[in-house]
Formats: C-alpha cells, sequence, structure tokens
C-alpha cells in the first residue's frame, strides 16, 4: 500500500487512528501489529511468510545470543550470530541479487543457471538491516534481547517505516515500543509532517518525475545539453522529493501513533561536500553501514590503505543495496572514490575554497544521480556532436523553470522560520495552509496516474 | 563455531523453513523470461481480428497507470467502438505493483460494465469471461471469448521462455 493513495489516505489510516485511539493501553501493540500486516500483505500476501519467519527467526536468536551471554558461553553467542547473519543475507540475496547473479553468469555461460524470475519481496532491504541491527546489538549487549514476541514483531513490521524506511535501530524505538505517551501536540506535529511529505511526493516529486520521463523519451535529434542538465536537475529534485516526502509522511505517521523515528534528511543540497552530503542524505543507512561495517572492518584506525578498502567495500555494498544492478555499484563505487579524493586529496583545497567546493559537489551529485537513474551521461557532456541548446531546450526552459525554482526554494531551510513564526503567532493561519496543502495534494492525486515511490523498489 | 546440539537442530530448522518456502515460490512461480511484445502479439492473434495494437498514451488513458512505471507492455484494443476485447500484458518492475496494478483492472472492468450495462449483452457476456493472471513478475489481462485458451499459451509462453 502507498501513502499517498487513497485505500490508505481515506481507509486504511483512518480506521488505524479510531481503533488505536479507542483501544486499551495493552491492545495498543497488537492493533499496530495487525494493521503493520494488513498493510503489507496488501501488495502481495505471500511475502508475509518471509517476513514472518525472519521475525520469529531474529526474535529467538535474540533470546539465544542473551542466554548464551548470560552462561558466559561467547562462542556460542557469536555462532548464533553468525547463524542469523548468514540466514538474513542468503533471504535477501537469493530474492534480491539471485537475477542479477543469474543474467550476468548465463551472459558467459548460457542457461547455466535456471532463471526463477521472482518478485521481489517489497521491504526486503530495509527490514533485514533492521533484524541484523537487532541480533547484532544484542550481541553485543548495548541491548537486552526483546522477550515479548508482539513488540519484537511489531519492531520489524511497523508501517510507517516497514517499505522504505528510516532504518529504525531497535535501541531507538525499544523504549517507546513498550511505553510511550500520546499527547496532541505530537499528533498535531506528525499531522503536519505528514502532510508536507505528502506534499512534497504529490505536488513536487510526481511533477519533477514527468519532466525527467519526459526529457529521458526525447530522441537525438531533440537533445541538447541543456536539455539534458534539465533532466538532471529534474531526477535530482524528484528522488529527493520523493524519498525526503516518504521519510516525512513515516516520521508523521509514527509521531502520530507515539514514536520518535530518527531524521532521514537534513538539507542535503546544501552539503558543503561529499562527506557532508551523506551525513545529510539517507542519514539511517549511511549510518547503519558506518555502525555494521565501516567501523567492525577497522575503520580509519588501521591506515591509510585499510581505510581505502573499507571505503571501496562499504561504498560497493551501499550501491548494491540499493539494486541488483550494474549502474548501483559504479554509482557507490563512485561516491567511494569521491570520499577517498576528499579525505586523501581535496582536503586541503575543501579548506581554502568552500565556495567554488560546494558548487563542485552540487555537479557531482547531479552525475552521481544520472549514474543512479541509468541515464545516458553522454548528452550532459555534449558528446556525439549535439547542440548547447535548442527550440527544445526553450521549450522545458520556459515550461519548466517555476517548477525548478520552486524545487531549489523548497530545497532549502528558507521558509522554516516563517512556519515557525505563523504557527506561534497565527495558528489559525497555519492550520488553514496545511488543509489547503493536503486538499491541493487530494485534488491533484485525482488526476494522476499511480505513482510508487522511488524507494519501494529497494 | 560452537553451538549445542539443540541450538544446531534449531538452526537447520530455520535454514530448512527457509529453503522450503523458497522451493514452493519457485515451484509455483517457475517462469522463463519472455519478450512482451512478441508474446503480446502472438497471443493477441488468438483473439479472432477483433483487437489491434495501441497507443502507450491510450493505455494511460485507460487505465490511469504509466506505462514508463512497468519494465516492459502489449496493449492490444478492440478494432470497433462496440468492441469490448482488449489484451494487456505487462512486466513489472517489482511486486510493489501488483496492489495497484491489480486495482486499475478492477476499475477498467467496472468501467467496461458500466458502457455497456442496459444493452450491450454480448459485450457483457465476454467480459464476464476476462482474466487477470499474475505470474512471477508479468501480468496477463484479457477479455475476449477465447480467455481461458490465450490464459494457457501464456502460460506455455512463460514455461519455455517464449520458444514454443
Amino acid at each position: 500500500m502507498v501513502f499517498s493513495s487513497f485505500s490508505f489516505l481515506f481507509f486504511f489510516f483512518p480506521l488505524v487512528l479510531i481503533l488505536y485511539y479507542a483501544g486499551f493501553r495493552y491492545t495498543k501493540n497488537v492493533i499496530l501489529l495487525i494493521f503493520s500486516l494488513i498493510f503489507y500483505a496488501w501488495g502481495e500476501p505471500v511475502y508475509i511468510i518471509l517476513m514472518l519467519l525472519s521475525i520469529t527467526i531474529n526474535y529467538i536468536t535474540g533470546l539465544l545470543i542473551e542466554r548464551n551471554i548470560a552462561s558466559n558461553r561467547m562462542l556460542s553467542a557469536r555462532s548464533n550470530l553468525i547463524l542469523a547473519a548468514v540466514w538474513n543475507l542468503f533471504a535477501i540475496a537469493f530474492f534480491k541479487y539471485y537475477p542479477f547473479l543469474v543474467s550476468n553468469v548465463n551472459g558467459i555461460f548460457p542457461d547455466l543457471l535456471p532463471d526463477y524470475n521472482l518478485s521481489l519481496p517489497i521491504g526486503i532491504s530495509f527490514y533485514t538491516f533492521q533484524a541484523l541491527s537487532y541480533v547484532i546489538d544484542v550481541y553485543r549487549q548495548k541491548v537486552p534481547a526483546q522477550h515479548n514476541y508482539i513488540s519484537f514483531a511489531l519492531y520489524i513490521s511497523m508501517f510507517p517505516q516497514l517499505i522504505a524506511g528510516p532504518i529504525v535501530r531497535y535501541s531507538d524505538v525499544a523504549r517507546e515500543i513498550k511505553n510511550r505517551t500520546l499527547s496532541l501536540h505530537d499528533f498535531a506535529s506528525g499531522s503536519e509532517r505528514f502532510i508536507i511529505g505528502l506534499s512534497k511526493k504529490v505536488l513536487l516529486a510526481n511533477t519533477f518525475g514527468i519532466i525527467f520521463e519526459n526529457i529521458q523519451g526525447l530522441d537525438s535529434s531533440h537533445q541538447a545539453i541543456i536539455t539534458a542538465w534539465i533532466g538532471a536537475l529534474s531526477y535530482a529534485f524528484q528522488i529527493y522529493f520523493d524519498f525526503s516526502g516518504y521519510s516525512d509522511m513515516a516520521i508523521g505517521i509514527g509521531r502520530m501513533l507515539g514514536f520518535h523515528f530518527i531524521e532521514n534528511f537534513n538539507y542535503p543540497y546544501l552539503a558543503k561536500s561529499i562527506t557532508d552530503f551523506w551525513q545529510r542524505w539517507h542519514i539511517s543507512l549511511s549510518s547503519w553501514f558506518k555502525e555494521y561495517l565501516y567501523i567492525p572492518l577497522g575503520g580509519n584506525r588501521k591506515g591509510a590503505l585499510i581505510q581505502i578498502r573499507n571505503i571501496l567495500i562499504v561504498w560497493m555494498l551501499t550501491g548494491l543495496w540499493h539494486g541488483a544492478n550494474w549502474n548501483f555499484i559504479f554509482w557507490g563505487l563512485y561516491y567511494g572514490i569521491l570520499l577517498i579524493l576528499e579525505k586523501f586529496v581535496f582536503a586541503s583545497f575543501i579548506k581554502r575554497f568552500p565556495k567554488i567546493y560546494r558548487i563542485l559537489t552540487l555537479f557531482l551529485i547531479l552525475i552521481s544521480w544520472m549514474l543512479f537513474a541509468n541515464a545516458d551521461l553522454s548528452a550532459l557532456f555534449g558528446f556525439g556532436k549535439i547542440a548547447f541548446l535548442n527550440q527544445t531546450t526553450w521549450y522545458y526552459l520556459k515550461s519548466s523553470i517555476l517548477i525548478l525554482a520552486i524545487g531549489a526554494f523548497a530545497c532549502l531551510p528558507f521558509l522554516n522560520p516563517y512556519g515557525k513564526h505563523i504557527k506561534k503567532k497565527a495558528p489559525f493561519l497555519a492550520v488553514t495552509l496545511l488543509t489547503g496543502l493536503l486538499l491541493l495534494c487530494i485534488v491533484s492525486l485525482i488526476s494522476q496516474s499511480y505513482n510508487p515511490f522511488l524507494y519501494f523498489r529497494f | 563455531m560452537k553451538i549445542s546440539r539443540k541450538n544446531a537442530i534449531l538452526w537447520i530448522l530455520f535454514f530448512f523453513l527457509l529453503f522450503f518456502f523458497i522451493w514452493t515460490q519457485i515451484k509455483q512461480e517457475v517462469t522463463e523470461k519472455i519478450n512482451v511484445e512478441k508474446t503480446g502479439e502472438l497471443l493477441s492473434k488468438e483473439i479472432k481480428g477483433t483487437v489491434q495494437i495501441e497507443d502507450p498514451l491510450l493505455f494511460k488513458k485507460r487505465y490511469q497507470l504509466n506505462p514508463g512505471d512497468f519494465a516492459a507492455l502489449a496493449y492490444y484494443g478492440p478494432t470497433s467502438n462496440m468492441g469490448v476485447e482488449e489484451l494487456l500484458l505487462i512486466e513489472m518492475t517489482d511486486s510493489s505493483q501488483k496492489a495497484l496494478l491489480q486495482e486499475a483492472l478492477d476499475s477498467r472492468i467496472d468501467t467496461i460494465h458500466n458502457n455497456f450495462d442496459g444493452y450491450g449483452t454480448d459485450q457483457l457476456g465476454i467480459l464476464k469471461k476476462s482474466r487477470i493472471v499474475f505470474r512471477g513478475n508479468y501480468c496477463l489481462f484479457v477479455i475476449a471469448n477465447e480467455s481461458l485458451q490465450i490464459e494457457e499459451s501464456f502460460l506455455e509462453q512463460l514455461k519455455s521462455g517464449g520458444k514454443k
């Protein structure tokens, strides 16, 4: 189910809220769990079995590890952790990466591996990473194992962040799963966040998606360098508003239900460098890789060569996490190489010319999105004797300039102080504006065709 | 690796459950990759001369779905205004598209039903024979007298990878 669908907005979510708030304290988790499972099963009921299997196995593993540690059997605890990691990684590898393996191996040795053509279980990358972080944290004794099956199942399957994150760590929500307070303030701020996220998706991301798709569909006679850059800019805005919109909605729904999920975005296009960009973009994923892979590999503690190796491993896997395709691997390695260059080559340049490097960072990010979208890079740099600009460019410039300006404006935190001021001085006006935004989204949804979130496919 | 015998049995069970689940999925969804356009053309020939290939824009208009969101698509519509036959073959990018696709197909059936309700007895008869089939990442939607036969051909194509 998609947050920006009528079935969610007018049926599913209102029903969840009514039953959740009407229910007793001890029934709230059960209600949330039941609706989370319905939410997941909406698209592909059969994969709920896989998720329940994952929940049960990771739940039991947590208990086993805790018991092993309590009786000082550290080797057994470690073995259980390794087996759990293998189980989780095998599940994700088979469903997500097997088709990629088949296409590559069979490309060299025809028909060597059978192609099962199974569909990808939605959200598998997100809930597997949550489960892994739980068993690792129990092993590291950062958190006690969860003894209540319903509470653990709720942690893995909670519908606001189940399908496209943020990747919530167990330690961040354990307390709230057990005991949370519901307040009018949280409900109001959650609703506000949800409407803002919905507007980002419906009004901005989908509009930029249309521009990008149209430019991608142009034949070579209509291509021009500037047109290609308008397309790149549109995709950069689309992916940001799409994904940060989803995160806003997830955080908003969580807050309405009494949970406080971590922030996933912090104005990434304001980044001063690529390192800074990844501290602002998909924060929950980059911090996951840092804590559970980069640091255990040795991080930057074992010399420059090992650090370079670690960065390349982490970023190749970050790319692979996004999708089973070569363009994602190249995209990940592209960032790995840029981060290595920033750390070992450009460090003094960044300090001396921060403004120039900020512009260069934006340029590098735009190129990375074209790799991510598997788009043709040659048009961006004018390869193949294409014009600098042509009639089509003027058409796109005229028709998209306003929405591009709105997109650029909405990427920056300019509006925040005004929003706070309006909420404080004229709350009625703030509510009216938000209601207007919500109505605008609903009207737009009526006229739009199906637009899934880009991150659903990961 | 050091674990107790009880623990080892538990892990064998865990892995067995995972492999069993995968096996059930493979068994159910054994599909080879097919060329959507070629297979669509082949299947459309089984609807005896009453459909023609349509523009993706018409698909967008009729189904309220973006053709570009799918990996591949072949859409055949009726040759006359009073025709009701349609054939749609889609390759989805992932399972998340299934629910919305199902919704769009149901809504298309409702629309056709409303268009012919009250006077198009023949058309409504054909509509009742419509079939929606999901296999792996493929979806077939067909409205025709020959729907069942086309469904069988489609499944054959998936098993043989379009070689039959």
